[in-house]
């Protein structure tokens, strides 16, 4: 670096400085000596106190790491549970329309000859489910229908409105004839908690 | 054994520079040699047991003035929070400066003084830069490494350093001469 006169005088003023504080400077041997002593001193500590500053470190590193995921799978579940319910009711009315139709086959107007006299209500819960049925399928079509189910329907499926309106819940009921050797009781039981 | 030789290198090399350090050490500690030599010892404490390691990205010195700066800062920081925990509410008596004790003073030429004063009174950043290129004898590149600031903003701390010395001399030089002049003749008005 080139020095001009200005430099040159803070130069010497520094030297005269310089000169000054090294007489002051303490030894070198006595301040390695007492740096060396301190660390004799505090060897031990300062390594154990390192350790635990680790392993306090590792802890804290397994507990954000743990937090974050349970969040995450909390937050998973929360984002998933509101279309749950839209789902259950599909595949529950999906569950039960078939199984009520291959557990009741359409009637062929013929009592049956023979029934089972261990199991005299069994026709009673067949006629339960399928007034359960016709239930879903009045409540289905009492909604609104949505522009894609408009869609989706074709002139092969209509029906006439008013046809809807001649269903009654009874109808089940009065496309057999009760058998003969039925409890009225039952019946009664039955009739006084489904249909009415 | 390789951490011994490792060792004893860097004692060598300290021992080299010891004098140039406690006078860098005093730069940052404002002059107290007692408070210098704390932090120098802190230092070599620092190096013994490994929190500072001479990587040989830089000249050692450079490395040693690094280290020095950022003690002598973290030890300033100490004394702060310390003072204000112990003395909190409590009256704070001034500390006595080295340059205004009047033994000192006394065995100090009036030019010496004058500088020593002068230079107090420069921005903390202008004062350290000043030192490392005047007292230690350090290119700017090597200061800005030192002082952990870029080589642009040395050189601008440098250019700004010297001109406000100069104004400093010039004033407190102007200020003796009146001062020297109403000794001899106190009844001059100025």
């Amino acid at each position: 670096m080139e020095l001009n006169g200005e430099d040159k005088r803070i130069r010497a003023l520094f030297c005269e400085l310089k000169r000054e504080e090294e007489n002051t400077a303490p030894l070198f041997a006595k301040t390695w000596d007492s740096a060396e002593a301190e660390f004799h001193r505090t060897g031990f500590r300062r390594r154990r106190f390192q350790s635990s500053a680790n392993l306090l470190r590792f802890a804290t590193a397994i507990l954000v790491v743990s937090l974050v995921l349970a969040a995450t799978v909390l937050l998973s579940r929360y984002l998933r549970l509101p279309r749950q319910p839209e789902h259950d009711h599909a595949e529950q009315a999906a569950a039960v329309a078939p199984r009520a139709n291959s557990e009741e086959p359409p009637w062929s107007g013929v009592v049956p000859a023979k029934r089972e006299a261990g199991k005299p209500t069994e026709r009673l819960v067949a006629i339960r489910r399928s007034v359960r049925v016709n239930k879903l399928t009045v409540a289905s079509a009492g909604r609104a229908p949505s522009v894609e189910q408009d869609g989706q329907s074709g002139l092969s499926e209509w029906q006439s409105p008013t046809a809807k309106l001649l269903r009654s819940a009874g109808d089940e009921l009065l496309r057999f004839v009760p058998p003969m050797n039925e409890c009225a009781e039952e019946l009664k039981k039955f009739l006084a908690n489904d249909l009415n | 054994m390789a951490r011994l030789m490792e060792i004893s290198e860097v004692k060598a090399e300290l021992e080299k520079h010891h004098s140039s350090g406690f006078g860098w050490a005093l730069s940052c500690c404002g002059r107290d040699p007692s408070e210098a030599e704390e932090v120098l010892q802190l230092v070599y404490l620092k190096i013994l047991d490994g929190r500072a390691r001479y990587g040989g990205e830089s000249s050692f010195k450079t490395w040693l003035f690094a280290v020095i700066r950022k003690t002598a800062a973290s030890e300033r920081r100490k004394t702060f929070l310390r003072e204000l925990l112990l003395n909190a509410g409590a009256e704070r008596i001034p500390k006595p400066q080295r340059t205004e004790d009047p033994d000192v003073a006394l065995e100090r030429s009036e030019t010496h003084a004058r500088f020593r004063r002068a230079l107090a009174q420069l921005p903390k950043r202008q004062q350290q830069t000043l030192q490392l290129v005047f007292y230690e004898d350090l290119s700017l590149q090597e200061t800005a490494e030192a002082i952990g600031i870029s080589v642009g903003a040395a050189r601008k701390h440098y250019g700004r350093a010297k001109a406000s010395l100069r104004g400093l001399l010039l004033e407190s030089e102007s200020n003796y001469g009146i001062e020297w002049r109403r000794q001899k003749n106190p009844s001059v008005v100025l």
